[in-house]
């Protein structure tokens, strides 16, 4: 038991309960599908003719075009107007994690023509599927889009002089954008950049340079969790800051925390945060027991909902969250019909 | 019988005599050099004995010889007579005096009768030892100074990779009839300072002594450029804890990597890179005080940071095996599996260290490429119209950066078409930064320039200009198209795959690595051996890197050299090619075998991507 410290989970109020995830199922090739919308109605998949393609109550529509072996990531919301995607022709044959690519925008249902928006990484979507925002690694810059009309195009110089680290980015108004930045030393940062006053403010500061921030919103709070990149015996803390009628952000409330380091991951969807808690922790070999939660923002209770032991990764794709296990998808939260659909109409098919 | 019988009682009764050892001492040695008097000047005829093998060390010579000889040393002579006359070739048995080596022994003469005789070192090893065990002479001469580096060549001197694997080596060490010789040649190394003192003290008229001494040191630094440092340093750990076996072991792997840092020249980039020009001392203090001094050693952002805390790069450092003589900057290489081709080149075939860090992830690939591929797979160009051939595109393959005697230089290349298009004969162009540019300074308006941005070159990027004297010249194009596969994408063109042109030309073999037991095995089994894969970072770093989207995969190459235990569950030392060469990182295997997993759920052959190379 040397090496083994178990973590008592340190929060306002907490539960045991744990439960097996259902895993995730689709008809097609799940490795080949890169989105499905709310419900289900659109899947985007890639083929190995290197298409990327849309189907829809067992129609399909050619989306993208591009070389075989291509990689496309496409993200969208629960707003189910637009997705955004990225187009990789290279990615077996130019490894490079900083590489631009080519950034499209694309109605959901896939009816007008790819319009592209930039080169870059990590595009997001925001804001009932307005504004696009994406990230220029190599000039270290923050490109925020009008989806409306993609020729109004605003950027944020970062300060990061990190080649391998990315900022998070959300825009909350057509002028304002929440994002983070790392300074020469190494400590990160949550800002609040004003097209309109052309300056930003300060929201959140971590407490030293080994500490990640990371963030979602729910509501009109800002969710900011602080973890340790280094170090499990580093404590995790999450604070909820409105975001309205919060000069300077000076209010700001410790909603969880923990002294030991969890891996995050959070995700904020149906006022509640999924991130991942670190439960158990062996030195020796820098190898945490980790457990997928749900801290419930109404009454600070926490679910422990998987027993695993072993989850990493939390995605969210439009209203369904989701985390991943060597091949498998598991559905941690969203509506089930997802799975039952694709099935049903698949035992119907037979 | 009687040497190793008497060899054995003695060993036996050696806690006994520790009690009294002053007394002791004095009373041998004054018995030894009687006996020895008594001696010295009888004859000694090999034809006078009457069997060469029954010839006996006198009791009273091997009690001298105990005193003064280091105990961990007889751990080697408990085999037989022959060991004790190895150690006596090796010099590894003191005499209580070195100018007077006399070896007392015992025989039976033709008539039967016993006789005690003495005779110097070097007429002993001559008479008797060499007639008794003629394998001493024969192994002797592996060790000399024209066959040593061939000898060493075959002996492997590496850092043990567990506890119990050091254990087994160190029990191994202590049995191989070799290891007399190498810490002899491990001791005449480490008197270097006493002999050049001895040198220095030795009076100018004794020509003799000092024609020895200087001998000696002569041959000391002949030493010295055939054992490297690290093999050195590996061969005084292993002949210092002759007799501490577990001790040694067990304390190596506590102990961490900072503590090395002191006095290893192997690893000085290492200590370079993490203590910069600070006094290494208060440096290693602080790396074991302040988990977080590691964080950010000498941080330009072109590596993933913060770096590990310095007890887990300890921990990695300690365990790894990866050759650590450069430093790297994984961004400006700005190609992941060329940074990770490079290292596993460097390993196994390091040649120099650049300037410029990123020429260390670029110049063994173009290298490789260009002994094996005709730099089929380097497709960087500097291109021109040349009139003289209907202006016609001519292309030259280009290296970025300060490689200034490669006729693929940036430099050498512009040179060329300048010397084409504009006739210009001078100097080779000079390359520097926006910032060091100074148009108005004489010496930058006359000659070429070729000026790059604020941040310079990258490997496979470089944005500049040229400026000919004072006038920009810009008939130029850079064409890069830098594509090419480390691992087989298909089944087509799997042998043009860098990793399977390492095995068919550079006769490296691969062996594909598919779970704990067969990395164990292949880890143990090959000293050398280094294992790469391709796996999606996520999944290695879910800290740093979260997944945004369904099946998002950043495709990383890693290497790993080195694996940790605890109770049968692993972790492995890895560098992903976005950490430093010198900043590995303890990773669970579950989460390596994940991150393998996971691409190869993308790969369009399913390619398991995990092999060692050795």
């Amino acid at each position: 038991m040397r090496f083994i410290k178990f973590i008592l989970p340190i929060c306002f109020i907490s539960t045991g309960y744990t439960a097996k995830l259902p895993e995730f199922k689709t008809k097609q090739d799940i490795s080949k599908i890169k989105y499905i919308s709310p419900g289900g109605t659109y899947t985007f998949y890639q083929k190995t003719s290197g298409d990327l393609q849309q189907s829809t109550n067992y129609n399909f529509k050619n989306i993208f075009k591009a070389s075989k072996n291509t990689e496309y990531q496409v993200v969208g919301s629960e707003a189910k107007k637009q997705v955004l995607f990225t187009v990789n022709e290279t990615a077996l044959t130019q490894m490079s994690f900083n590489k631009n690519l080519k950034i499209f925008s694309v109605d959901i249902k896939g009816e007008t023509t790819p319009q592209e928006l930039g080169f870059g990484v990590d595009p997001q979507i925001h804001m009932n599927d307005q504004m696009a925002s994406f990230y220029s690694p190599l000039d270290r810059k923050l490109h925020i889009i009008n989806l409306a009309d993609t020729s109004l195009k605003k950027e944020i110089q970062l300060q990061s002089v990190q080649s391998f680290w990315r900022p998070l980015h959300f825009v909350i108004t057509p002028n304002d954008v929440i994002y983070t930045d790392i300074n020469q030393k190494g400590h990160q940062a949550l800002l609040m950049y004003s097209f309109v006053e052309n300056s930003f403010k300060t929201i959140f500061k971590a407490s030293s340079n080994s500490h990640k921030l990371e963030a979602c919103i729910s509501d009109n709070n800002l969710m900011v969790g602080e973890f340790s990149l280094t170090n499990y015996y580093s404590p995790s803390r999450i604070f909820a800051i409105p975001l309205y009628n919060n000069p300077n952000f000076l209010k700001k409330k410790l909603i969880y925390s923990n002294t030991f380091s969890d891996i995050g991951q959070m995700t904020c969807h149906n006022k509640s945060i999924f991130f991942i808690k670190t439960v158990a922790f062996n030195e020796k070999l820098n190898a945490p027991k980790t457990e997928i939660v749900k801290l419930l923002l109404e009454t600070n209770k926490l679910d422990v909902l998987s027993s695993n032991s072993d989850f990493n990764q939390i995605i969210k794709m439009g209203d369904t969250i989701l985390t991943l296990y060597r091949e498998k998808y598991f559905l941690i939260e969203g509506p089930n019909n997802l799975l039952s659909d694709e099935i049903l109409k698949d035992q119907g098919k037979k | 019988m009687i040497p190793l019988l008497t060899l054995y009682s003695f060993s036996l009764s050696a806690k006994g005599l520790v009690n009294t050892f002053k007394e002791l001492s004095k009373n041998q040695k004054a018995n030894y050099l009687k006996e020895v008097q008594n001696h010295v000047n009888q004859d000694f005829n090999i034809n006078s004995v009457q069997n060469i093998q029954d010839i006996e060390i006198a009791p009273a010579f091997l009690k001298i010889v105990m005193l003064h000889t280091p105990h961990r040393y007889f751990q080697l002579i408990q085999k037989d007579k022959c060991s004790l006359y190895d150690l006596l070739q090796t010099k590894l048995v003191k005499f209580p005096s070195n100018d007077y080596k006399q070896v007392l022994f015992s025989f039976k003469d033709t008539m039967g009768n016993k006789q005690i005789r003495s005779l110097v070192l070097s007429d002993f090893m001559d008479k008797v030892a060499y007639k008794q065990c003629p394998n001493v002479r024969t192994i002797q001469k592996y060790f000399t100074l024209d066959n040593l580096r061939s000898t060493l060549s075959q002996i492997k001197l590496i850092d043990p990779v567990s506890a119990d694997s050091c254990i087994n080596e160190l029990e191994a060490f202590n049995k191989d009839v070799k290891t007399p010789y190498l810490c002899g040649l491990a001791e005449e190394i480490k008197n270097a300072k006493q002999v050049s003192l001895n040198l220095r003290n030795s009076s100018r008229s004794d020509f003799k002594k000092r024609n020895l001494l200087s001998k000696d040191i002569k041959r000391i630094k002949s030493l010295q450029k055939i054992l490297s440092p690290k093999a050195l340093e590996i061969l005084n750990g292993r002949c210092d804890n002759l007799e501490n076996t577990v001790t040694y072991c067990t304390s190596f792997f506590k102990k961490g990597i900072w503590g090395r840092l002191l006095n290893n020249q192997k690893i000085s980039t290492l200590k370079d890179f993490y203590c910069g020009k600070r006094k290494t001392k208060n440096c290693i203090k602080e790396k074991n005080n302040k988990e977080h001094s590691c964080n950010y050693p000498n941080f330009s952002g072109t590596f993933l940071a913060p770096l590990a805390d310095c007890s887990e790069l300890s921990s990695a450092l300690t365990y790894s095996r990866f050759k650590l003589n450069l430093n790297d900057c994984p961004a400006n290489s700005g190609n992941e599996a060329l940074t990770t081709f490079s290292r596993v080149l460097n390993n196994f075939q390091f040649k120099n260290q650049f300037k410029s860090c990123e020429l260390n992830s670029i110049m063994p690939f173009v290298n490789f490429d260009k002994k094996h591929s005709d730099m089929e797979h380097w497709d960087i160009s500097l291109c021109y119209l040349n009139p003289l051939l209907d202006n016609k595109k001519v292309c030259m393959k280009t290296v970025f950066g300060d490689v200034p005697d490669d006729k693929l230089s940036l430099s050498k290349n512009m040179t060329k078409i300048l010397s084409k298009l504009k006739g210009y004969s001078g100097k080779d162009c000079k390359v520097l930064s926006q910032t060091d540019y100074k148009p108005t300074m004489l010496e930058y308006q006359n000659g070429c320039h070729i000026i790059t941005d604020k941040r310079g070159c990258r490997g496979t990027t470089c944005k500049f200009k040229v400026m000919l004297g004072e006038a920009e010249f810009s008939k130029y194009t850079l064409e890069s198209n830098l594509r090419f596969e480390l691992i087989p994408v298909d089944f087509l063109n799997e042998k043009n795959a860098l990793i399977k042109i390492l095995e068919a030309r550079e006769k490296k073999s691969l062996k594909q690595i598919k779970n704990i037991s067969s990395f164990k095995y292949t880890f143990n089994q090959f000293p050398n051996a280094i294992f790469m894969g391709v796996g999606c970072l996520e999944d290695l770093y879910p800290r740093f890197y979260k997944v945004k989207y369904l099946n998002e995969c950043h495709y990383m190459p890693f290497l790993i050299d080195g694996i940790i235990e605890d109770r049968d569950i692993y972790s492995l030392t890895l560098r992903t090619s976005l950490d430093h060469i010198h900043a590995p990182r303890v990773v669970p295997w579950k989460r390596v075998f994940n991150s393998i997993k996971n691409f190869q759920k993308y790969h369009p052959t399913k390619l398991w991507s995990l092999n060692a190379i050795y």
